[in-house]
């Protein structure tokens, strides 16, 4: 298992991607890889080139959040994820998913996908058909099970529209599923923007796609899902096929929105959110709300 | 240098009038119930850490920055307490969202703003203002690049030419030592 490096300032695509002589490209390095090894992205002022990849057993790991950014350029993009993948402090920003219906940002496309994304931030992203898994994360034929866990993640101007099926931030087309799957969210933040009245449009949207005798389990925590538009929005699309654990959240300004413990729906006071900032102001509802984990 | 080597070692919690009545060993250590705060005393006196400690649950924050997975989880700058009488350097004014008197903030389309009378307020900058008591309390103004003050209304400056004339004048300047005399153009009488 060994580790490369890329830089977007100084990285080319050539010699052995160590850490004084990066590559440039996620392609490249994927390349010239195999699996269980680490991409390792050094925080660079040129932003990443986030394009089409097929991510299979890596992890990818961004020096900072704020200092690696992958921006795909308003394209319709996104990342297959196989296997156990694993992505960390990363920032992707700029894609619409219109036109690419079988594809999220993050999707999980494999007979059995792990994936863990920890402190990542993902914006301006505009998603359109959730049912066939177009969404920040996602899949489009999950054939079998995936366990996909979500932590400490920030996502904001998120822009839900409609190709007249509901636009969702997590979308998930689920096939043959006889092992129960999983999708974890814990101590995110996400805001979303939706950019048509369309009540289809939701936070979550998991649609049964047929092959499966289980349903995936998902399970929010401590996370605060925020609904910026003014419009009307869902919690869920207009699919709901999972079994649902949510506790210690705040979901503001989301109709159907489910109870549990330690469930609130007050404006979260954020210290700033029109200029990006979604820190908790002293008075927010949200400090010392959520549970340990 | 004295060391407290005698176990267990164990901070005195009191309140603060209880504990400066104390005269202890120096170096004993202390935590005021009722103001929060921390003290050490020295051998002579006792000192007093300029922070208050604030209470912790056990419980975290929802969202994404208590967990500390985006590298924000401290709290400070949670409380509301008053600062006075403390000097700043080297530090930023960013975005704010709190809509109090006196709240100031910069946007990222580089404004400077205040929070008075119920709204935000464009702060003026590269821009400097005054009133000249000994011009006869004119408002005068120094644009950005200019050494000299200008009154707003005539364009004039303050210095004068050997001649006694404004060495620039309606926001212009001729070479020399002298200025010319204007030449008024009032128009169709």
């Amino acid at each position: 298992m060994a580790t490369y490096y890329l830089n977007a300032d100084t990285g080319v695509d050539s010699g052995a991607g160590g850490s004084g002589a990066p590559w440039l490209t996620l392609a490249y390095a994927y390349s010239h890889s195999t699996g269980g090894d680490t991409l390792y992205f050094q925080n660079s002022t040129a932003t990443y080139t986030f394009s089409n990849q097929t991510l299979a057993n890596r992890t990818i790991t961004g020096q900072s959040a704020t200092g690696v950014v992958l921006d795909g350029g308003g394209a319709v993009v996104g990342w297959a994820l196989q296997g156990t993948v694993t992505i960390n402090n990363i920032t992707v920003q700029n894609i619409t998913k219109f036109g690419n219906q079988w594809r999220a940002v993050l999707s999980v496309s494999g007979s059995e996908v792990i994936l863990t994304v920890n402190g990542c931030i993902f914006h301006n992203i505009e998603t359109f058909r959730s049912d066939y898994g177009d969404g920040v994360i996602g899949s489009s034929y999950a054939q079998g099970r995936f366990n996909v866990t979500i932590n400490g993640c920030l996502f904001y101007d998120i822009k839900l529209n409609s190709s007249g099926v509901a636009g969702a931030v997590f979308g998930f087309r689920v096939m043959n599923n006889t092992v129960a799957s999983s999708f974890s969210v814990t101590n995110c933040t996400v805001c979303v923007t939706a950019v048509a009245p369309n009540k289809l449009l939701g936070m979550f949207n998991f649609f049964d796609a047929g092959g499966n005798t289980t349903l995936p389990t998902v399970t929010v925590k401590n996370t605060i899902l925020s609904n910026q538009s003014g419009l009307t929005l869902k919690y869920e699309g207009n699919t709901i096929w999972y079994t649902l654990s949510v506790t210690y959240s705040d979901l503001y300004l989301l109709t159907s929105a489910p109870t549990g413990t330690g469930v609130i729906t007050s404006d979260p006071l954020f210290v700033d959110p029109t200029n990006s900032n979604f820190r908790l102001r002293p008075t927010s509802p949200c400090i010392d709300t959520g549970t340990l984990v | 240098m004295k060391q407290i080597t005698t176990p267990p070692f164990k901070v005195l919690v009191d309140t603060k009038a209880n504990i400066l009545a104390t005269t202890p060993d120096a170096g004993k250590l202390a935590y005021a119930t009722n103001t929060t705060e921390f003290y050490l005393y020295d051998g002579t006196n006792w000192k007093v850490a300029p922070l208050e400690l604030k209470t912790e649950s056990s419980a975290p924050d929802m969202g994404a920055y208590d967990a500390g997975y985006l590298g924000i989880s401290d709290k400070m700058g949670y409380d509301e307490n008053y600062i006075t009488d403390k000097s700043l350097s080297n530090v930023r004014i960013l975005e704010n969202a709190l809509t109090q008197e006196g709240a100031i903030r910069t946007t990222t389309a580089g404004v400077f703003q205040i929070y008075l009378n119920s709204k935000w307020n464009d702060v003026v900058i590269n821009f400097v203002l005054r009133e000249d008591s000994t011009e006869g309390y004119e408002y005068e103004h120094k644009p950005v690049g200019f050494t000299e003050w200008i009154e707003i209304m005539s364009g004039n400056s303050n210095t004068k030419d050997l001649d006694g004339k404004p060495l620039i004048q309606q926001y212009t300047s001729s070479m020399g030592a002298y200025q010319p005399d204007l030449q008024l153009d009032g128009g169709s009488f």
